[in-house]
């Protein structure tokens, strides 16, 4: 049997009350371990394996602002990446090991994003070959100090989120089709000609497996964040460049061989999206999915099966998602300082903190 | 009781001329002080006076049983939920700590973890529930407001008016309930006394303390209370419920649906964030960023409160309720727009970072 998480908090109001329980059930209940990139109101950037109950486990000091984090299988190291167009990647271990820096190549940077492979060996990032406009995926050696081992190609302009199949073998990247090159910083190039994809290469030689583009009407919708869910669904999510009067649908479900499938909500929460999707999560069980709004300050909830709209629940900056241990739920972080579990069926309980939580978070167990 | 200093907030628009590129700020100190005189500590003080009031009617009750002393316990419970609901909007100090918020109001509650756990411990005659000092080392879902709720006004509380030793059990339980409530309510007061720890770091932060390093993240802190405030009541305590239709509306997620203080306690959260928009510093960093809006801001709120104020049918009636459904809806809209309003410019005005993601771009 699993315990609840907030069935175990509610159980216990004290270390007096901790010492009783049996150890077994201590130790499947232990409170999730996450990590998240995060600034504080000095503008000192760090990455962070923080829990609900205590708060900061371990923080390590970023040069600069931090974006996604990666989770090495195993669980020994987790890993986070500087935001685009940044240079530096930091994997911390969750021992007391010394963390470990790596850099992308001089003529290359990070979108923020990456993947392990399934034996924990391999990362993948997405990275910006900008003199030449085109996206590519670094390779590195997790066991030899994340030394840059090859690079394949991303078959896009503009790679950012990037997810393992069940396969091991098949990256699935969102290529949000944006222009941009460093000496512009983030400024966006090709808006009037952008074509955003979402794309499957083979993980060992870099083959496109398969590429599918959104309609003509909707070139301008970025892909830019994804989660692979229940049967290899892959849940995708979008910003819009358009015009601030279209409110195209922002969330798409695909999977391999079929053909993606973008999804409208009711119109009063269309509307209050405001067309940016900043993050996209599956629970626990991969049934159930999270998108967050945070220029909407929404977090919308999806049925992945049904590939249907459940809801939304509101958290004003909110971004950061990972799922929890116990399916329909997820931790929620915020720009404005929260730390939420939100459930799928839209109620939440927060906590504040004194952090600007960034983008993303992971479960680390 | 401390003289309060007059708020000295820089006006924006007097410097515009000589400096138009210059963020003008707000004085900090200035509004950490506003908000603790005028509305934390006697927002604080106000519960714990009435849970010591509820404490002694549950006791009364236990004592002599009667309809008389059940209504009584019923009218200090409903009193002491709507202190509470002017504070609930604070989840920082004091009451963060130790599990305090949790112990006094377990909430939401969506799968009845809390609910299974009272009618465990009623069925299991659950001795340790019946004493404040042991009650306060078991979950914290059987210590605080819900908890007492139901033990008030759910299924079997009628016969709180005999005094068979069957309703005994039960009474003693919220007295212990009662006792807990009033304990915690004190205890949140003395930690915001004057010179206690947590005043010293909220009223003058400096780079060496852990919670707060600057008088800004003070202010950033109270204005995540007044937006969360807000976000609570249109979101979590009215949206929830309501649902998209009758069909698809869940009155149970409600707070205090029991004892039908589900309204008087969404009146009282935003009477709290409109107490600490007034008195607390924000109404004039908005002034000062477009004189006028302020009351724009009130007048949202006051009309909001109003309305809550006016619903008296139980919140299971309301939301099968067209006509109120959509006044409640529209409610929301105005709250949205209040809250947007207020927060674009107190952001501004305090100089907080503000849409950290939401203008990221990635």
């Amino acid at each position: 049997m699993q315990l609840d998480r907030r069935a175990f908090l509610a159980s216990l109001a004290g270390t007096a009350a901790a010492l009783v329980v049996p150890k077994s059930v201590a130790a499947a209940s232990k409170p999730e371990r996450f990590a998240s990139a995060r600034m504080d109101d000095r503008g000192v950037y760090s990455a962070v394996l923080f829990n609900l109950e205590q708060g900061d486990l371990r923080a390590v000091e970023l040069p600069a602002r931090g974006h996604d984090v990666a989770l090495r299988p195993g669980g020994s190291e987790w890993v986070a990446f500087a935001r685009r167009p940044g240079r530096f990647g930091v994997a911390v271990p969750t021992d007391n090991r010394q963390p470990i820096w790596f850099e992308s190549k001089p003529d290359r940077h990070f979108f923020g994003h990456g993947v392990f492979s399934t034996d924990g060996r391999l990362l993948y990032t997405t990275e910006n070959d900008y003199d030449h406009g085109r996206g590519v995926v670094g390779v590195r050696d997790a066991t030899n100090g994340y030394k840059q081992i090859g690079e394949l190609a991303g078959h896009g302009v503009g790679p950012h989120d990037v997810a393992l199949l069940s396969d091991g073998r098949t990256l699935v990247i969102a290529n949000g089709g944006i222009l941009t090159h460093p000496d512009s910083h983030r400024e966006e190039l090709n808006l009037n000609t952008m074509q955003p994809s979402l794309v499957y290469a083979d993980l060992e030689n870099g083959d496109l497996l398969e590429q599918h583009k959104l309609g003509p009407e909707l070139h301008q919708l970025s892909i830019r964040h994804l989660a692979v869910a229940q049967n290899d669904t892959v849940v995708f999510g979008c910003q819009y460049h358009g015009p601030d009067e279209d409110t195209p649908p922002l969330i798409g479900f695909h999977r391999r061989g079929e053909q993606p499938v973008v999804m409208q909500t009711p119109r009063a929460t269309q509307d209050a999206l405001r067309n940016y999707i900043g993050s996209v999560t599956a629970d626990a069980a991969g049934s159930i999915v999270a998108a967050s709004a945070p220029r909407g300050g929404l977090i919308t909830y999806w049925d992945v099966a049904a590939r249907r709209f459940l809801g939304t629940c509101a958290l004003g900056d909110g971004c950061g998602l990972a799922p929890t241990h116990h399916s329909a739920s997820f931790l929620l972080t915020s720009g404005e300082g929260w730390l939420a579990t939100g459930e799928a069926d839209g109620t939440m309980t927060r906590q504040s903190s004194n952090y600007h939580w960034d983008n993303h978070a992971i479960l680390v167990g | 009781m401390t003289v309060l200093r007059p708020l000295r907030l820089v006006l924006a628009f007097a410097l515009v001329w000589v400096a138009p590129a210059a963020q003008a700020e707000a004085d900090h100190g200035a509004i950490a002080e506003a908000a603790l005189t005028n509305v934390i500590r006697p927002g604080y003080a106000a519960f714990a006076g009435s849970a010591a009031k509820l404490d002694g009617k549950v006791q009364t009750l236990c004592d002599q049983p009667s309809p008389e002393a059940l209504d009584a316990a019923k009218q200090a419970f409903a009193e002491t939920v709507k202190s509470w609901s002017r504070v609930e909007i604070f989840r920082f100090g004091p009451v963060n700590r130790n599990r305090r918020y949790d112990r006094l109001f377990y909430w939401p509650d969506p799968k009845g973890i809390g609910l299974r756990q009272i009618q465990k411990a009623l069925a299991d005659k659950d001795q340790s529930v019946t004493l404040a000092d042991t009650l306060a080392k078991k979950s914290v879902a059987l210590q605080g407001l819900p908890a007492l709720e139901y033990l008030l006004y759910g299924d079997g509380a009628d016969a709180l008016v005999h005094g068979d030793p069957e309703i005994a059990f039960r009474c003693s339980f919220a007295a212990s309930v009662a006792t807990n409530i009033d304990r915690v309510a004190q205890t949140v007061v003395e930690d915001w006394r004057e010179g206690a720890d947590f005043t010293k770091t909220f009223l003058t932060p400096g780079p060496e303390d852990t919670l707060y390093h600057s008088p800004k993240e003070v202010t950033l802190e109270l204005f995540k209370a007044f937006t969360s405030g807000i976000e609570l009541v249109r979101d979590q305590k009215l949206g929830k419920p309501l649902g998209t239709s009758p069909e698809t509306a869940r009155p149970r997620l409600a707070a205090f649906w029991r004892s039908d203080l589900t309204f008087p306690n969404m009146a009282g959260n935003l009477e709290g964030v409109r107490t600490l928009f007034a008195k607390g510093g924000f109404a004039d960093v908005v002034a000062a960023e477009s004189p006028g809006v302020e009351n724009s801001v009130l007048f949202d709120l006051d009309r909001a409160i109003d309305v809550l104020g006016t619903v008296d049918q139980p919140i299971a009636e309301v939301v099968k309720d067209e006509e109120l459904r959509a006044k409640l809806e529209a409610l929301r809209v105005a709250l949205k727009s209040a809250r947007d309003t207020a927060s674009s410019m107190i952001a501004r005005g305090a100089g907080l970072s503000f849409g950290f993601n939401a203008l990221d771009g990635d």
